[in-house]
């Protein structure tokens, strides 16, 4: 059992955890303010704060967190939906996993940008084309990482529900589905952080809205305190998906005692 | 490379069969050959006279390592649960869970998760679950084998308890030789040697009840002594 910290230890620690912030946000501030950076490349941190504050307040930030996080999450559930079950079922059968094994490993590490030319091929410079960019690795993340949760389901754990009679559906729904749930959510983690990666990257290249594509155009109109505000809202947003997914596993996993964390 | 070799064993209805022999002397291969789980090359099992390919309904089994066994991500009312779904269905799945959580003392545990509780404990759901599913024919791999000193004594005595209640036709693996002599109606005894093979079969020559452990001790201390020597004698050839 761990002892309580007490609220001394807390403070501390949170010291600890802002201040290399602060710090960083104080250069930030300062660099550009005595000419150490030009504040046409680094406006001073106050001025970004302004300006995020305006995108805040007129709304437009929502707008455009709106537009990402949705193409998001349509590719992500697209992904988890389809590589869950399929997941489970090729970490259970061994045949299945024979015949994809290497067609996995193949395709996986085919970074999904390099796809762009064939997905502009085939869709055109359409939705559809950034929706398959964030859907291609997002899906893979989440195949493995269900493939090797499932292959880490007990034998004796099987062979004592065999013994029961218990159903090959039975056997899906109550053993292999939450067994594979810990392989599932280092899944999820990875498949979080990649898909803002290429949400970005996806409008940067293909959207004339989202985020990605706001801090694109405003950097090309020389509206620099804007793209910055954008960055950080990135920022923001990537460390809150995190802190998500982990409160969700947490309470998903409360039966685990090895969380993958 | 064979691991049994001119293995037969039979076990009378009502009867407890113990396996004893060093590890890795096929005690455990020939469980799961009965459960079905292992396909002998050669050979074959029957149950209650019927010859049996795969796994038979009749049988259930308790194994070892409890904490591979049992649903980590359903409480202990859960697990037990299943074991009385997956049975023969005639009688009520919660009143069946519900009285044999009582009877292996967890009913105040239902609702906790099998990662809160103690080996014992744990090893407990699995005999209850087993209970609830009621085979007609139950095989034990070393169930306290994981077990301390003090559980162990008082698994093996409910257990005792329990079988003579319900008198079902048990195979029993074990290294333990107290506990084969202390459980069982005859001790088959493995050689060391490979492949396997029974070398002799004791009928254990104690009289049931044999409850309390204690009071059994003092009774046949010298016996179970004799009778010790004898079966290490036997695995040494």
């Amino acid at each position: 059992m761990n002892a309580v910290p007490s609220p001394r230890d807390t403070g501390r620690k949170q010291f600890r955890q802002l201040a290399p912030i602060a710090l960083l946000l104080l250069l930030w501030e300062i660099a550009p303010t005595v000419g150490l950076v030009p504040p046409l490349i680094l406006p001073p941190f106050h001025e970004v704060l302004a300006t995020l504050a305006e995108l805040v307040v007129s709304f437009e930030l929502f707008e455009l967190l709106a537009v990402s996080l949705k193409r998001g999450l349509v590719a992500y559930v697209l992904a988890v939906g389809t590589a869950i079950p399929l997941g489970v079922v090729i970490g259970w059968k061994r045949t299945a996993y024979e015949y994809t094994e290497v067609l996995i490993d193949a395709l996986r590490p085919l970074p999904s940008v390099a796809l762009i030319p064939i997905f502009l091929l085939v869709f055109g410079p359409t939705e559809t084309t950034i929706l398959a960019i964030i859907f291609y690795p997002t899906f893979f993340y989440q195949l493995i990482g269900t493939i090797y949760g499932t292959q880490n389901v007990d034998q004796t754990l099987v062979d004592s529900m065999n013994v029961m009679g218990m159903s090959q559906r039975q056997l899906f729904r109550h053993v292999f589905l939450p067994g594979s749930l810990p392989g599932i959510f280092t899944g999820i983690r990875q498949t979080t952080a990649t898909m803002l990666i290429l949400v970005i990257v996806a409008e940067m290249l293909l959207a004339t809205d989202g985020l990605g594509s706001f801090i694109m155009e405003t950097q090309r109109n020389f509206r620099v305190s804007e793209t910055y505000a954008g960055i950080l809202t990135i920022a923001i947003l990537g460390y809150l998906l995190n802190k998500a997914v982990v409160l969700v596993q947490r309470r998903v996993l409360h039966w685990s005692e090895r969380q993958t964390m | 490379m064979a691991a049994l070799r001119d293995v037969s064993l039979s076990v009378s209805p009502g009867d407890v069969a113990c396996l004893v022999g060093a590890s890795g002397c096929g005690k455990s291969t020939l469980l799961r050959i009965a459960a079905g789980l292992l396909t002998p090359t050669e050979g074959s099992v029957a149950v209650g006279g019927d010859s049996v390919t795969g796994i038979a309904d009749e049988v259930g089994v308790v194994f070892q390592n409890y904490d591979s066994t049992l649903l980590q991500w359903k409480t202990v009312y859960e697990n037990v649960h299943v074991g009385a779904r997956l049975g023969d269905g005639t009688r009520n799945p919660d009143e069946v869970t519900r009285s044999y959580l009582e009877l292996v003392g967890l009913d105040e545990f239902a609702d906790r998760m099998p990662s809160e509780l103690s080996g014992g404990m744990k090893q407990r759901v699995q005999v209850a679950r087993m209970l609830a599913y009621d085979p007609g024919v139950l095989l034990c791999d070393e169930p306290f084998g994981a077990l301390d000193a003090q559980t162990k004594r008082t698994l093996q005595e409910e257990f005792l308890e329990l079988l003579r209640e319900d008198s079902t036709t048990t195979l029993f693996v074990t290294h333990d030789i107290e506990e084969a002599l202390f459980l069982g109606d005859e001790v088959h005894v493995f050689t060391a040697k490979n492949p396997g093979r029974i070398e002799e079969t004791i009928s254990v020559p104690f009289d049931r009840p044999r409850f309390p452990k204690s009071a059994f001790e003092r009774r046949h201390a010298d016996e179970v002594v004799r009778q010790k020597e004898r079966v290490y004698e036997v695995m040494a050839l």
